[in-house]
């Protein structure tokens, strides 16, 4: 049984290094790989009950061992990645401005932590926290915050005058990036393992299956602020069945599925645009479909389109 | 190994035509700063060198498709006509005369009596060497300067049609201009020089030559270099014969001679062939200046415009993933491309992105090529 861990370690160790996947997070390579395994199984089969690999074993034992060595790499370095964005990227100072419950930032920064190991058990968590992840890696959202605070326009209005937050701009921010880290929690009733079929990305869902994760999810992360965990969760409802979300849960959501696919550090062709400017352009075109902020796409494409990003 | 001897094999290819131009400007030079006649004599036996081994590669690549059966195809479509004409006429009116001429020559004074009759070994050479410029068409071909095979050809296209356009025009002028009854400089240079041969003739005739007599035929600037008797007896000598060999090669001398054959005189052509350097590099000048403005200007505005969006579109349209818009530039907006480009920026991508959303099958940047069990 090692043996055959030791196995299934080295194969995917030698997938994980694949050219393909430089550009890609560790979640992403994750979805990656199980997606190739899955599209090629037929293809793969006779190598892999080869003496060599997993004899005597039918493809979906094999495919067991794989996923198992492939978690158990990513999880190696996902969870000391998670623990260290929470602690450098993320000043949770914020949350007295918010609450009175008188957690503090350690109290916090371990619930969310535990809570975010135990969530990823779950395939499907694992598929959808690969966005927001990559979003708090990248540090996208603070820039178009900070953009969107120098120009004081729609995203300006919606987050001071709407929402009504009386933060400042890196209160704000770090409020978005908690928001995106807590963002799969809506994924908290699915079943622990469960299938690693390929979800649609980003699929939204109903207000009131939010309020019934929000009322678990308050008991599980009592020192997390209401108004962040509802950010967290509402950022998985369509804008357009619920006008009342706040701006904090709409750029979580935009974020969150603009990183979904990104790749840092990917060649831009000649004669492409920027990543961030195309994919804001489709994202406007297709707003309804995603239940984004049609306007605050708008802005966001503005401000990529200025700054070439 | 195979691959690597064909690298090894054109990197020499592309080397020699460099290098050949590179040539072709020096020997004009060596005209124009009227080099000594030892480093011209080296540009001879390089320009020579430098044909054989285009006709030998001419010949090579015509066998190869004469095997493999495909002779119009290497003609037309991949330019053996290029590498024909310049290479095989060049060896044989050019560089291979220019060759036989400096091994025959020998030494001027020895030869002064027995001399090639080269005029027409050099009006030939003339015509032919306006080929050359053709080389620099079988340097493009050897230039990557795009990843697009499409603007490659284009460019190429454009290049090989103004410059063979050029060469022709050139080829035809120089041939026809010959016959034509126009006094060009040259033939009103030659028509002096007969009239230096007729007054020395009856000069000598009446009351022999006197020293006064040349340096008057000296001061007309005809280009008179030295005047001798059939019996090689030296009447009049404007330079030493060391001197004459260190600047003079058999090209750069004309040789006249009285109606009785009695007297011979050598004038000096180095005016003519200075002329004419200075025109081949004009035309050469010419030539790689279009050639470069096709290379660096509109090469990458071709690219710019129409190979480059094409490939941001082809992109998207075979990679699930690949999302991004092409750039589409304000001042180019209205070409067909850029239209194009619009629809697949506003509806394709969008589209796509939707039913990629919907779609149920996975996908993976893996493939199953790219990974080694």
């Amino acid at each position: 049984m090692a043996d055959e861990q030791t196995r299934g370690v080295q194969f995917i160790s030698r997938l994980l290094e694949n050219p393909a996947l430089t550009t890609f997070s560790p979640l992403q390579k994750e979805l990656h790989i199980i997606n190739f395994l899955k599209l090629n199984a037929a293809q793969l089969f006779p190598t892999l009950s080869s003496a060599q690999y997993f004899p005597g074993k039918n493809m979906e034992q094999i495919f067991s061992i794989i996923y198992g060595s492939l978690k158990q790499i990513i999880n190696k370095s996902l969870f000391p990645h998670i623990e260290k964005l929470l602690r450098e990227q993320i000043d949770l100072s914020f949350v007295s401005s918010l609450s009175t419950n008188g957690a503090t930032a350690e109290n916090i920064d371990a619930q969310v932590t535990t809570f975010l190991q135990r969530l990823l058990q779950k395939d499907i968590a694992r598929i959808n926290f690969a966005g927001p992840l990559t979003a708090l890696e990248t540090g996208i959202s603070d820039r178009y915050i900070d953009e969107s605070f120098t120009r004081r326009s729609y995203l300006h209005f919606e987050l001071t005058k709407v929402q009504k937050l009386s933060l400042s701009p890196a209160e704000i921010k770090n409020m978005v990036k908690l928001s995106l880290m807590l963002k799969t929690a809506i994924n908290l009733l699915a079943v622990a393992g469960g299938d690693t079929v390929h979800e649609p990305r980003g699929t939204t869902v109903q207000n009131q299956f939010a309020e019934k994760v929000l009322g678990v999810l308050q008991q599980e992360l009592s020192g997390v602020p209401m108004p962040v965990l509802q950010s967290a969760l509402q950022s998985n409802i369509s804008f357009l069945e619920n006008d009342n979300i706040g701006a904090t849960a709409r750029i979580t959501a935009v974020f969150a599925a603009r990183c979904s696919n990104y790749r840092q550090f990917a060649k831009i062709d000649r004669g492409a645009d920027t990543p961030d400017k195309s994919w804001f352009n489709i994202a406007r075109k297709n707003y309804r479909f995603y239940g984004f902020d049609g306007k605050m796409l708008d802005e966001f494409y503005i401000i990529a389109a200025e700054k070439g990003w | 190994m195979r691959k690597s001897i064909i690298k090894a094999l054109e990197f020499t290819v592309f080397s020699f035509i460099v290098l050949v131009i590179i040539q072709t400007v020096f020997e004009d030079l060596s005209l124009l700063l009227d080099w000594e006649t030892g480093a011209r004599r080296l540009l001879v036996v390089t320009g020579f060198i430098f044909d054989l081994f285009f006709t030998i590669e001419f010949l090579v690549r015509l066998y190869w498709a004469i095997v493999e059966h495909r002779v119009s195809r290497y003609f037309l479509r991949e330019r053996g006509w290029v590498d024909f004409l310049a290479s095989v006429p060049l060896l044989m009116f050019n560089s291979g005369p220019a060759l036989l001429a400096l091994f025959t020559g020998g030494s001027l004074l020895v030869q002064f009596n027995n001399v090639l009759n080269i005029l027409k070994v050099l009006k030939a050479v003339r015509i032919a060497r306006i080929l050359r410029f053709l080389r620099v068409i079988k340097i493009f071909k050897n230039i990557k300067y795009t990843e697009s095979p499409m603007a490659q050809r284009h460019i190429a296209r454009i290049t090989s049609l103004t410059v063979t356009a050029i060469v022709i025009i050139l080829f035809v002028f120089t041939t026809v201009s010959g016959f034509l009854p126009v006094p060009g400089a040259e033939r009103l240079y030659t028509n002096a020089q007969r009239s230096v041969v007729r007054l020395a003739d009856r000069a000598v005739n009446s009351s022999g030559a006197s020293a006064d007599l040349y340096d008057v035929l000296k001061e007309m600037n005809t280009g008179l270099l030295r005047v001798s008797t059939k019996n090689n007896d030296i009447l009049y000598s404007r330079y030493s014969d060391t001197e004459l060999n260190k600047h003079y090669m058999q090209e750069d001398i004309i040789i006249k001679t009285n109606k009785q054959e009695t007297l011979f005189f050598m004038f000096d052509n180095k005016p003519v062939q200075q002329d004419l350097a200075l025109q081949d590099l004009l035309i050469l000048s010419i030539i790689v200046i279009v050639m470069a403005c096709f290379l660096f200007i509109y090469s990458p505005h071709f690219a710019l415009t129409v190979t480059d969006p094409l490939h941001v579109m082809k992109q998207g349209m075979e990679n699930k993933d690949y999302n991004l818009e092409v750039k589409i530039l304000k001042k180019y907006e209205q070409d067909d491309v850029f239209r194009l480009a619009a629809d697949y920026n506003e509806q394709y991508l969008p589209l796509k992105d939707r039913e990629l959303h919907q779609e149920s099958t996975p996908y993976s940047e893996l493939r199953l090529e790219d990974v080694q069990l």
